[in-house]
């Protein structure tokens, strides 16, 4: 072949690559220009993203609209922490030694402690640095001991220590194989600026130099990679979270990275109104390894509810306070021995709110439990003589008797040969009036029976007793009572439940629904506790249904004169011997009127520490309420105390409830 | 002193500019689809190479080209060598084993492999009638295939294939029989049939198949089916990607480092083998047609050394080594474009990577010096 014709050949080589380069370039057009926008919408349609915003939970707020329970946000920094393992190019996956995860472990800790340290702001020392790796590393023990649960963490050496803490034998086989993700909390409540630009910075080293999906490292080393997660979440802040605990309830700490998945304990904080609203979105550009980046487009969650209460912080504090005192003085008067648990109520009486709730019960130590059971709803008791009034007040507004009436406690407490009503301490001839001060037990049922069965039965119904209230606090106990009087027999009517239920027993209260008995009481009519004012909502308030307001059955002058009465309780009556625990307050005849009361049983009961005795269960009660007038305030007290002797409602529940009364009145 | 001026002054310094433009283009796009990554370094790193690779071609092109000519079989056996000792002395990365670590410098023996075959193919056909099937086809190709099959167990698919088109360049260039080269290309085909049986590993089968799908893909399939997604999200991820990158960039593109699919990270090995998809993702079309251009462009001045050259060797090595580049290039155009499989080939002189920018800096010295160099023609040739 000639050397010319072997330059043609070259020429036909070039022609062949001009020929491809032709084809490729009609390919690259068709790409550019005739599917450019097909192209441009999958570019942006698998760059966008969006990730969602918590919402927080609802506000708590009290009367004056202080927030008593407010969500926080806070940065909570996590890390999904991704381990190779079974790194061997040569195929041997012979399990190797929890050392290389320790390795691993440790790098990483390290890494993240060097990039915080780089933070002015956070001014760490070493201990504290030492504190934070030491710290990391046993969040990631644990983590792997939670993961590793289905298999037999024992076998690996990994140990979760009771207090949470969790350590692996270095020297024991791993449980890891290829690609272990491990989800770890790094930081909470994170404020600093400089510390998630740190831990960023962090993020974006280590995301970046590891290759996606499970690789060999050359070394046959364990490796991570770490992506960290910077979820806003919410921190729940308390107002006296101690005193109101009962009242407001709390939120236990959730894990969660993002959404709402703490978990209400008791009180308000279990009412479905508060739960997060709908979350808000922020729209985001998403890399392949579905990394964020954001962008300005934010749509914030929907602001919380306020739920408004009636809850008075002031009273509330000075409720418990009052209540702590009359526990310790039962823990002085029985060689320290506390009552089982206690509860004090104040109420605004014109409007049925609650104001303050204090709730008092015992631990095993004998020391108060602070975040035990809401004794106001959550324990019943036997009223006692602190429901005398109550019924005498509709006796004497039917007419079935009038205040002149007598009875002999000595001659007419035999009801029948089987049933004798005995007084606590011997009484003479009592009137209506002396029947309410020196709580007769023998005049009040003698004065109940005379209202017959239904007038029994009217006085059970319009109290609402063996019904819970209206407060919506969750849990609340609903009580008992008997079944309609007038649908019992007559021995039932006249010597057993009827008679019982006239000097408070055979029917079971929580301290709420006495209280609302009285509120009753106070009004004549049908009326019920509120704990809601309302909710706003969007910037517009919502009130709480009022609860309605039953039928009038007090005439307005026997209330008045049997508040009038109950003013002597205080004075001459059960409750004469409370002005020594008054800490020198003296306030005008008038001004205070109440009602002690104190039930007796005999029956199974579980003391404060724990055990299990048969014994007499001692319930001590006052009710009182001021102005007698006009009552502004009501507040009850009630403590109970097993295996006690001389437990009177008038000694021990009647100071706390006085002072709390007073207190109400100063600042009213 | 004057030999080397009049050296200088017969350079062809148009392939040096061409050649010398497109290494600054790589340095830039390596430099965007690095930019803010861990691998921020590389586009130093790249200009670091494209420093040597030039101070490597001057080198060669100082050396007299007939010490060359006699240096292309130790040459040729060196590079066998070191491709047959990757399985003892070779670093594993990503699963393969191409590179020797020297001094914490990864050298890759198969990018050097390309210039030595050319070389000894060139050396072979030098003295013989490449009409004749034995010395113009069948022994050409043997030279080719030991180095091939070296490489292909790295396993390096994609540089194995450069090799076959260059050799038959050479072999068309210096005379073979079209009919002996179609009955080597139909043998090929069905070797290659018979490879996929054999020889080729699963995920070599897989990138195939979902190429071959992917030709039966409307536009309503891509955004509906969920099969089609699960593939394009799966073993199509990397191609799918790529086209997706050339074609938003439209006929301007999105601007130097602005490109969403690089900036992203969408674009898996952006920096070497899907380096072309970063062109066209941020100059467009445009941008595009100016590197194919300036490949083209520089395999022209190429060809054009091969055609003023008389010296049979010297010819032969400027289309072997035209080939080379030109086969690469296309290669990769297609892959980024999805019109091949998917393999790992990098863009000369744009995509990143020592070896591959210091081999082809060599044959870019070979040719501007077999250019510069009248050498004598002799009987045999």
């Amino acid at each position: 072949m000639t050397e010319a014709w072997e330059r043609v050949r070259i020429v036909v080589c070039f022609g062949a690559f001009g020929a491809i380069a032709l084809g490729l370039v009609a390919r690259l057009s068709d790409l550019q220009v005739v599917r450019d926008a097909a192209a441009l919408r999958h570019t942006l349609s698998q760059e966008v993203a969006s990730d969602t915003i918590a919402a927080p939970r609802g506000t708590i707020v009290d009367r004056a609209g202080d927030p008593l329970a407010i969500d926080r946000p806070v940065v909570e920094v996590r890390a999904q922490l991704t381990l190779w393992g079974d790194a061997r190019a040569d195929g041997d996956d012979r399990p190797r030694t929890l050392a290389e995860f320790c390795t691993a472990r440790d790098r990483f800790a390290s890494d993240v402690v060097l990039g915080l340290s780089r933070c002015a702001e956070l001014r760490m020392d070493v201990a504290q640095r030492d504190a934070l790796r030491d710290a990391l590393r046993h969040r990631i023990d644990a983590a792997l001991v939670r993961r590793c649960e289905r298999l037999d963490p024992s076998r690996f050496g990994l140990r979760d220590d009771a207090d949470g803490d969790a350590t692996v034998d270095p020297l024991r086989p791993t449980p890891l194989r290829d690609v272990e993700r491990i989800d770890v909390l790094v930081a909470r409540d994170v404020q600093h600026g400089a510390v998630l630009e740190e831990l960023r910075a962090l993020d974006y080293r280590r995301c970046r130099s590891a290759p996606r999906g499970p690789t060999r490292a050359n070394d046959g080393r364990v490796r991570y990679q770490v992506t960290f997660d910077f979820a806003r979440r919410y921190e729940r802040d308390y107002a006296s979270p101690d005193v109101l605990f009962g009242l407001v309830g709390a939120v236990s700490d959730g894990a969660g990275v993002a959404g709402d998945d703490r978990i209400p304990v008791g009180g308000l904080e279990k009412l479905r109104v508060l739960l997060p609203r709908e979350p808000g979105h922020r729209r985001a550009r998403a890399d392949a390894g579905r990394r964020l980046f954001w962008t300005a487009d934010l749509a914030e969650p929907e602001p919380p509810i306020l739920l408004h209460t009636t809850i008075d912080v002031g009273l509330s504090v000075q409720a418990d306070t009052e209540l702590d005192r009359a526990a310790e003085k039962v823990r002085a008067s029985y060689q320290g021995s506390p009552p089982e648990w206690g509860a004090l109520l104040l109420v605004d009486v014109p409007t049925g709110e609650l104001l303050a709730g204090a709730s008092w019960a015992a631990g095993k130590d004998g020391q108060r439990d602070l975040h035990g059971a809401f004794a106001p709803t959550s324990r019943v008791f036997q009223p006692g003589s602190v429901v005398k009034p109550l019924h005498v007040a509709m006796g004497l507004s039917r007419g079935d008797y009038g205040w002149d009436r007598t009875v002999d406690p000595a001659r007419d407490g035999a009801l029948s040969r089987s049933r004798t009503i005995r007084e606590d301490h011997p009484l003479p001839v009592v009137d209506v009036h002396d029947i309410l001060v020196q709580s007769s037990n023998v005049g009040a049922v003698r004065l109940g029976l005379s209202m017959g069965p239904q007038g029994i039965e009217d006085y059970l119904r319009h109290y609402h007793f063996g019904e819970p209230t209206a407060v919506l606090l969750p849990g609340e106990r609903a009580g008992s009572r008997p079944a309609d009087i007038t649908t019992l027999n007559p021995r039932e009517q006249t010597i057993y439940a009827g008679p019982s239920v006239l000097f408070g027993y055979q029917i079971d209260v929580t301290p709420l629904q006495i209280t609302r008995a009285w509120l009753s009481f106070l009004h004549g009519a049908e009326r019920e506790l509120r704990l809601i004012r309302g909710i706003t909502c969007d910037g517009a308030f919502r009130a709480h249904a009022a609860p309605a307001v039953g039928p009038r059955f007090l005439d307005p002058h026997v209330a008045r004169d049997v508040r009038a009465t109950l003013v002597d309780v205080l004075y001459e009556g059960t409750a004469k011997h409370i002005w020594g625990d008054l800490d020198g307050r003296e306030f005008p005849r008038g001004l205070v009127g109440g009602k002690t009361g104190t039930s007796e049983y005999t029956g199974d009961a579980f003391r404060w520490d724990g055990t299990r005795v048969r014994a007499s269960i001692r319930t001590a009660s006052f009710a009182c309420f001021a102005p007698v007038e006009e009552p502004r305030f009501l507040c009850v007290c009630v403590l109970q105390k097993v295996g006690a002797t001389k437990f009177y409602g008038g000694a021990y529940a009647a100071p706390a409830a006085v002072r709390l009364l007073l207190r109400a009145l100063d600042g009213a | 002193m004057s030999a080397r001026l009049e050296l200088l002054q017969r350079i062809d310094w148009w392939v040096v500019l061409l050649a010398a433009t497109l290494g600054a283009i790589g340095v830039l796009m390596v430099g965007s689809a690095t930019h803010g990554l861990q691998f921020e370094g590389l586009a130093q790193k790249q200009m670091l190479y494209l420093c040597a690779g030039v101070g490597l071609g001057i080198a060669i092109v100082l050396v007299p080209f007939s010490r060359v000519r006699r240096l292309a079989w130790p040459i040729y056996f060196a590079v066998v060598a070191a491709l047959a000792l990757l399985p003892v002395f070779g670093a594993v990365l990503n699963g393969a084993r191409r590179w020797y670590v020297i001094f914490g410098f990864g050298l890759q023996p198969s990018e050097f492999a390309k210039c030595a075959v050319v070389l000894a193919v060139a050396a072979w056909l030098r003295f013989r009638d490449a009409s004749r099937l034995a010395d113009g086809i069948v022994l050409p190709l043997a030279i080719t295939t030991l180095p091939v099959l070296l490489v292909f167990l790295q396993p390096d698919l994609g540089s194995s294939l450069v090799f076959w088109p260059t050799t038959l360049g050479m072999c068309y260039a210096a005379g073979a029989r079209v009919r002996h080269i179609a009955v080597v290309v139909a043998l090929g085909l069905a070797l290659l049939v018979l490879g996929w049986f054999t020889v080729l590993h699963d995920y070599q089968k897989t990138r195939v198949l979902v190429w071959l799908q992917h030709f039966g893909w409307d536009r309503a399939a891509v955004d509906t089916d969920p099969g089609v997604r699960e593939v394009l999200l799966g073993d199509g991820f990397q191609p799918w990607q790529s086209l997706i990158a050339i074609g938003s960039g439209g006929w301007t593109g999105f601007g130097y480092m602005q490109g969403p699919q690089n900036r992203f990270e969408f674009l898996p090995y952006r920096s070497g083998d899907y380096v072309f998809a970063v062109v066209c993702e941020e100059t467009g079309l445009l941008g595009a047609l100016g590197v194919i251009g300036l490949e083209l462009a520089l395999v022209t001045a190429l060809l054009g050394i091969a055609i003023r050259t008389r010296e049979r060797f010297g010819r032969l090595c400027a289309v072997g080594i035209a080939t080379w580049i030109g086969t690469q290039a296309l290669i990769h155009v297609a892959v980024c474009s999805w019109l091949l499989p998917s393999t790992g080939l990098p863009m000369p002189f744009i995509s990143h990577g020592g070896s591959a920018t210091l081999a082809v800096w060599t044959g870019i010295a070979l040719v501007v010096s077999v250019g510069a160099r009248n050498e004598p023609v002799l009987a045999r040739e």
